[in-house]
């Protein structure tokens, strides 16, 4: 019995000791689009030439996490993506950052510019969001 | 924290250093013999290739095994002031350390580090996922007898990642029979106001032996030469061991379990601009960006006598847990990796000049990510080797070995979100890989002042999770990785030679070496961005390295012995680049002495200096680094009264404060400092008795 009792003993310490714990998918961080005011916050059509402003505010989604780096790029008719926009975050704008991003339609008319946002934190976990303007 | 690069004003400073170094030199060679060297530790001097080594087919004296063997023999704490095994190992020449900070190192055999050598720990191979930089192995000197550190492939043996070296961790032997032994010491570090605290009891029963060992270890951040603090570069460590160990009619089984916990402050690109400056001496770990390593082993080394021959069986199962905590106190990157294996070898003599050895490993692995940072998927990884050695003995002057092995591993990867998932480039896949590797070699050993060897052979590595299915971004350093499923092996072609002459008081030994690598694996920079992160992409092609080292001795009374050692390498790969972290050319000098006075115990006295040579020789977006120089001393005395001995250790390193850049340090990326000045106190009390029959 007390061998048992041993034996039973070792076999939960060596459980234990080489056992998992639980799985953490890790929160992304949040981004998205500044409404009101003059702000394009959603697929819209504009006149060639016509400037447009696109704001964002992101944050951190815990208390650990820091915002490491933001990029905006747009995609002309579904073509290649290229960045306009990129910036290391430090200080303060690593737990929140508001930016507005401002562009002209320079683009012919009948074509669509995909704008996406990107916000990006120290894990490489990612978030985005996107729209498209419509040149007329 | 400053965090200039400024390397070229350090270079300033040692614009002498050509003067210095030959003076150095001068003093080490010519002066008033001071100082010894008593450790036994060994540098192929002919005294110690009688030294019996386990790492080969077969147990048995260095001079009578065609590969290039070092055994250090390591005492629970060692006399020489390191920080970690892998500090103590790196004062053989042709061995250095890959560090970031005093507590992280990863030992470097002729310039090839991480998953190009392999660890052995009571038999098994060790992994501890480190193919990263930046991870520690988490081993320290607690409860270890000895290191044997083998320069060159043994893939014949032990497959996979045995392609630039082995290093062999051996733990402490039994007591005598019918004793035990109880065991305090402890350590104090003056750069880092920290040090260590040991306990340790081990008895021999005749048949059956066990033994305990703890300990604790806490460290400050360093001081570097300039006196600046090295913010975060603290770290902690709590260590257990315990061996269970019996003789049956037939059968020898020792029996250990090994659970070790470390702390490291954790040191990156931009670590210093969310890190402020805490107390000097402050030491907690809970808050900083940390590394914690939480590593369990349990093991069981078998031998068998059958009849006209032995069966060995090693089985081990090891638990290595891998956290960071990037800041916040919150555990970001958690990866463990399970590893089961076993090892067999079935030695039999065949006749009087031959001796057949067949040998047998197998491994199952899983490594499972449990963080929210995740850099190599989820994987089940599987290997296996089988081998044959001929030996053949010729008036027991001359062996000639060869040797032939057949393996395989199959990398599985699994489904893990943000890293091989629908939107990621690289999806989960299953990955075989089969090998094979020759050895040859010959020692020739008349009498007992010359042994010559040679060896030729060939060793493998399966590409690693991380150069297969890496598709994130790098911590700390914020480097976008990427890595290709369709890596070959890196296969390579190691010719080594070694040759130790010993003449009255002087003895002289050389050992070159040849590598061709075909497929050597490295991570280079692209022109690609991803979301504004520069690409790195892990790529393939062929490599050559040649080096040597070399060791005079000069012995003129029993007492002194003086010695200067050499080493040097270049790698480079086919493009005409070379190969990243390669040890600068070091010279090492050193005086010995043992002072013995009537009725007293006897003092061992040593100082040595290192001269490091700048390094030019950089792989493309790799900083240079100018020379240095350091000196180091120390004294250790024993003292026995009945059953009691007394070990008291003063070690100092970097004794003139100097401010240098190591090239193997990861610090001289951010513009930090090796470690300054080190005095070391150990004191070590041991009681022997005799146990119940």
């Amino acid at each position: 019995m007390k061998n048992y009792i041993k034996s039973v003993m070792f076999l939960a310490m060596g459980l234990l000791v080489f056992s998992s714990c639980e799985k953490d998918g890790g929160n992304l961080p949040t981004i998205s689009f500044k409404t009101g005011g003059s702000y394009t916050s959603s697929d819209a059509t504009k006149a060639v030439g016509t400037s447009l402003t696109i704001g964002i505010n992101a944050a951190k989604a815990e208390k650990k996490d820091v915002l490491k780096k933001i990029d905006i790029s747009r995609s002309i008719n579904g073509g290649a993506s290229t960045s306009v926009f990129n910036k290391d975050l430090s200080g303060s704008d690593g737990d929140n950052y508001s930016y507005d991003y401002t562009g002209t339609v320079d683009y012919t008319a009948g074509q669509t510019c995909k704008y996406t946002f990107t916000i990006t934190n120290r894990d490489g976990l990612t978030n985005q969001v996107a729209l498209t303007v419509t040149a007329q | 924290m400053k965090k200039n690069n400024d390397l070229a004003t350090l270079e300033l400073n040692y614009k002498n250093d050509c003067l210095k170094m030959k003076l150095i030199l001068s003093v080490l060679l010519f002066s008033l013999p001071i100082l010894i060297f008593s450790q036994e530790e060994d540098l192929n001097s002919m005294k110690n290739l009688d030294s019996v080594v386990v790492t080969s087919y077969k147990t048995e004296s260095i001079r009578k095994t065609s590969l290039n063997v070092v055994s250090l023999k390591i005492d629970s704490l060692s006399k020489y002031g390191n920080f970690n095994l892998t500090d103590l190992m790196a004062r053989t020449p042709g061995v250095s350390m890959l560090t970031t900070g005093v507590a992280i190192a990863k030992p470097v055999i002729r310039g090839l580090y991480g998953n190009r050598v392999l660890m052995l720990i009571s038999g098994m191979k060790f992994d501890n996922q480190q193919w990263q930089e930046e991870h520690g192995l988490g081993l320290s000197d607690v409860g270890i007898s000895k290191v044997e550190i083998v320069k060159g492939p043994m893939s014949v043996l032990y497959g996979t990642e045995a392609i630039g070296g082995i290093i062999n961790v051996i733990e402490e032997d039994k007591p005598k029979i019918h004793t035990k032994e109880t065991e305090y010491s402890t350590k104090f570090n003056s750069n880092t106001l920290g040090g260590s605290l040991q306990y340790g009891f081990k008895a021999n029963y005749g048949k059956r032996w066990f033994r305990f060992r703890a300990g604790i270890e806490n460290n400050a951040d360093y001081s570097d030469g300039n006196n600046k603090r090295v913010l975060n570069s603290r770290f902690d460590a709590y260590q257990v061991k315990s061996t269970f160990g019996f003789e049956k009619k037939n059968w020898t089984s020792t029996n250990n379990y090994m659970g070790t916990f470390n702390r490291f402050g954790f040191i990156f690109n931009d670590v210093y601009s969310f890190v402020t400056p805490d107390a000097r001496w402050s030491r907690a770990l809970n808050v900083n960006p940390c590394h914690l390593v939480l590593l369990n082993i349990l093991s069981s080394e078998n031998k068998i006598k059958l009849k006209n021959s032995n069966l060995f069986v090693n089985l081990g199962l090891q638990s290595n847990e891998r956290m960071e905590n990037e800041g916040g106190g919150a555990i970001s990157l958690n990866m463990q990796l399970l590893t089961l294996q076993y090892l067999t070898k079935w030695e039999k003599q065949l006749n009087e000049n031959n001796k057949l050895v067949l040998s047998s490993l197998g491994s199952v692995e899983k490594n499972i990510n449990f963080g929210s940072r995740k850099i190599v998927p989820d994987a089940n990884i599987l290997e296996s080797n089988v081998s044959a050695y001929l030996e053949t003995s010729v008036k027991n002057k001359l062996i000639f070995e060869n040797g032939l092995g057949v393996g395989g591993k199959i990398i599985q990867t699994l489904y893990t979100p943000t890293v091989n998932s629908n939107e990621k480039i690289i999806h989960p896949f299953t990955k075989k890989s089969p090998y094979y590797n020759v050895f040859t070699g010959v020692t020739y050993f008349p009498n007992n002042r010359f042994n010559i060897k040679l060896n030729v052979a060939t060793g493998v590595r399966v590409a690693n999770l991380a150069e297969l299915s890496s598709n994130g971004l790098h911590e700390g350093i914020f480097t976008y990785e990427i890595g290709n499923p369709n890596m070959k092996n890196e296969q390579n072609f190691a010719f080594n030679f070694y040759a130790n002459y010993k003449i009255k008081k002087f003895e002289l030994s050389v050992s070159p070496f040849y590598n061709y690598f075909l497929n050597y694996i490295y991570l280079t920079p692209t022109n690609e961005s991803w979301y504004g992160f520069p690409v790195y992409r892990y790529k393939q092609q062929n490599a050559t390295q040649c080096g040597a080292e070399t060791t005079l001795r000069f012995k003129p009374t029993e007492a002194l012995l003086t010695s200067v050692s050499y080493s040097g390498m270049v790698s480079i790969t086919q493009d005409g680049n070379y190969t990243p972290y390669i040890p600068a050319q070091k010279i090492n000098g050193s005086i010995n002495y043992t002072l013995k006075a009537r009725n007293h115990s006897p003092i061992q006295l040593y100082t040595n200096a290192d001269y490091c040579f700048a390094q030019n020789y950089v792989a493309p977006f790799e900083k240079k680094t100018p020379s240095y120089w350091l000196l180091n001393a120390g004294a250790s005395t024993t003292i026995v009264k009945e059953k009691v001995s007394y070990v008291f250790t003063l070690a100092g390193n970097n004794l003139l404060n100097v401010a240098y850049y190591d090239h193997l340090s990861r610090f001289k990326n951010y513009g930090l400092l090796n470690i300054g000045r080190n005095i070391a106190v150990n004191i070590k009390i041991k009681f022997t008795g005799a146990t119940k029959k």
